[in-house]
C-alpha cells in the first residue's frame, strides 16, 4: 500500500469514527423535551372552533386590517357591479401602472429588511414575515379580482392601499430611513 | 448511510401504548377534550422536541405544537390505526412545520433568488460539553434546510424520497443538506 493510499484510508476511517460518533449522539438525544409553559390551555380554547391561527397581537391587527380592507372594498364591489358597467380597459390596465409604480418602492424596503434580517430579533423577523405573508395573500387575491374588472376603480384603491399597508409594516420594523423616502 | 430510527414506537412497547390509548382515542373522537387533554400530556413532550428542533426557536415550535394539537383533534377521523398514535401525530407535527417554513420560504423565494438563511456560512455554538450534550444547541445552529433534512432523516427516521415530496425540493438537494448538517456538526462537536 502506498503512503497515499494510506493516507485515504485513514481519512476514511476518521470519517467512518466521526459518523459513528454523531449516530450515536444522535441515539442519545431525549426523546421528550416539556414546554417551558402549559401549551394546553391555548389549545382547548381552539377545539371548539373549526379554524384558528396562532397569531399574536400586532399580527391579528394587521391581518384584521387588511382583512376589513379587503372585505370592505369586495362588498363596496359587489354592490356596484350591478348597476355600473365596466370601465373600458386601456392598453395598460390601471392596476398594472399600480403595480408598475409600487414595484422599485417594494424591491429596495424589502431588499433592505432582508439585509437587516440577520441582526434582528428572530422573534420581530418571524412576525414580520407572517405580516407580510398575509398582506401578500391579500394582494393575491386583489389581482385575481382584477382579472376580470382590472380597470375597477375599488379594486384598484383597494390594491394601492394594501400596498401602502405593507410599506406601514416595513417602516414599523426599519425607523431609521422611511421606505417611503426611498 | 441510514441512521436508525431512535424515536419510533417499537415491540410491546407500542402495544401497551395503544391499549392505554385507545379509550383516549375513542373518547376524543366523541369530542372529550378531557380525553383529548389526556392524548396531550402524553405526547407533549415528544411533538415539542420535534417543534423545537426543526425550528431552534422556543416561542415558534411553542406555537406549532399548539397547531399541531388543534389539527389532530380536527382530524381524528382521519386516524385509522394503522400506526400507534404517536407516530401519526409526530408525522402531523412534522407536516405542520414543513407547511409554516414553506409559507415562510414562498414569501421570501417572491422577492430573492435564494434562500439567504442557508447560504450563509453557520457560526459554530460557542461552547463545547461534550458531543451528546451538545448535539441539540449545535443543531440549531444548522442553516434552516439543513437542520430540516437533518432533524427528518437522521432524528425522526424519514426517508430522503419522503422529506423531497413534503419540502418541495429534489431528494439530491435533500441529500446535499443531509451531508452538508453532518459535517457541520461533526465539525463543531469533534
Amino acid at each position: 500500500m502506498s503512503r497515499n493510499d494510506k493516507q485515504t484510508t485513514g481519512h476514511v476511517q476518521d470519517e467512518v469514527q466521526a459518523l459513528r460518533r454523531l449516530k450515536q449522539a444522535v441515539a442519545e438525544l431525549p426523546a421528550d423535551i416539556q414546554p417551558e409553559r402549559d401549551l394546553w390551555h391555548g389549545i382547548e380554547s381552539r377545539l371548539a372552533k373549526p379554524k384558528a391561527s396562532h397569531s399574536r397581537w400586532w399580527e391579528m391587527a394587521v391581518a384584521a386590517g387588511v382583512a376589513a380592507m379587503v372585505s370592505s372594498g369586495v362588498l363596496w364591489f359587489g354592490q356596484r357591479t350591478g348597476s355600473e358597467t365596466a370601465m373600458p380597459v386601456t392598453a395598460l390596465a390601471a392596476y398594472q401602472q399600480v403595480d408598475a409604480a409600487y414595484a422599485p418602492v417594494r424591491k429596495v424596503a424589502l431588499e433592505r429588511f432582508q439585509a437587516q434580517t440577520q441582526g434582528m430579533d428572530p422573534a420581530v423577523r418571524e412576525t414580520v414575515v407572517k405580516n407580510l405573508a398575509i398582506i401578500d395573500q391579500a394582494l393575491s387575491e386583489i389581482r385575481l379580482a382584477l382579472k376580470d374588472r382590472p380597470n375597477d376603480p375599488v379594486l384598484n384603491q383597494l390594491l394601492q392601499r394594501t400596498y401602502e399597508q405593507e410599506i406601514d409594516v416595513l417602516n414599523a420594523v426599519l425607523p431609521a430611513q422611511n421606505v417611503e423616502s426611498i | 448511510m441510514n441512521l436508525p430510527m431512535p424515536l419510533t414506537d417499537t415491540g410491546s412497547a407500542e402495544e401497551a401504548g395503544r391499549e392505554r390509548e385507545a379509550p383516549l382515542i375513542r373518547g376524543a373522537r366523541a369530542g372529550d377534550t378531557k380525553a383529548f387533554e389526556q392524548l396531550y400530556r402524553l405526547h407533549v413532550g415528544r411533538v415539542y422536541a420535534l417543534c423545537l428542533r426543526m425550528t431552534a426557536r422556543t416561542e415558534l415550535a411553542e406555537d406549532l405544537t399548539q397547531d399541531a394539537f388543534v389539527k389532530a383533534w380536527q382530524s381524528l377521523d382521519s386516524f385509522r390505526g394503522d400506526s400507534a398514535f404517536g407516530t401519526w401525530l409526530h408525522r402531523l407535527a412534522a407536516n405542520v412545520v414543513i407547511d409554516h417554513q414553506r409559507k415562510q420560504k414562498s414569501w421570501f423565494s417572491r422577492f430573492s433568488s435564494t434562500d439567504d438563511e442557508d447560504f450563509v456560512e453557520p457560526a459554530a455554538p460557542r461552547e463545547s460539553h461534550g458531543l451528546r450534550r451538545d448535539l441539540d444547541s449545535a443543531i440549531a445552529q444548522l442553516p434552516p434546510g439543513a437542520r430540516t433534512v437533518f432533524v427528518l432523516h437522521d432524528v425522526a427516521g424519514w426517508q430522503h424520497d419522503e422529506i423531497a415530496e413534503r419540502t418541495g425540493t429534489a431528494v439530491g438537494t435533500c441529500k446535499a443538506q443531509l451531508h452538508r448538517a453532518r459535517k457541520l456538526l461533526q465539525e463543531w462537536l469533534s
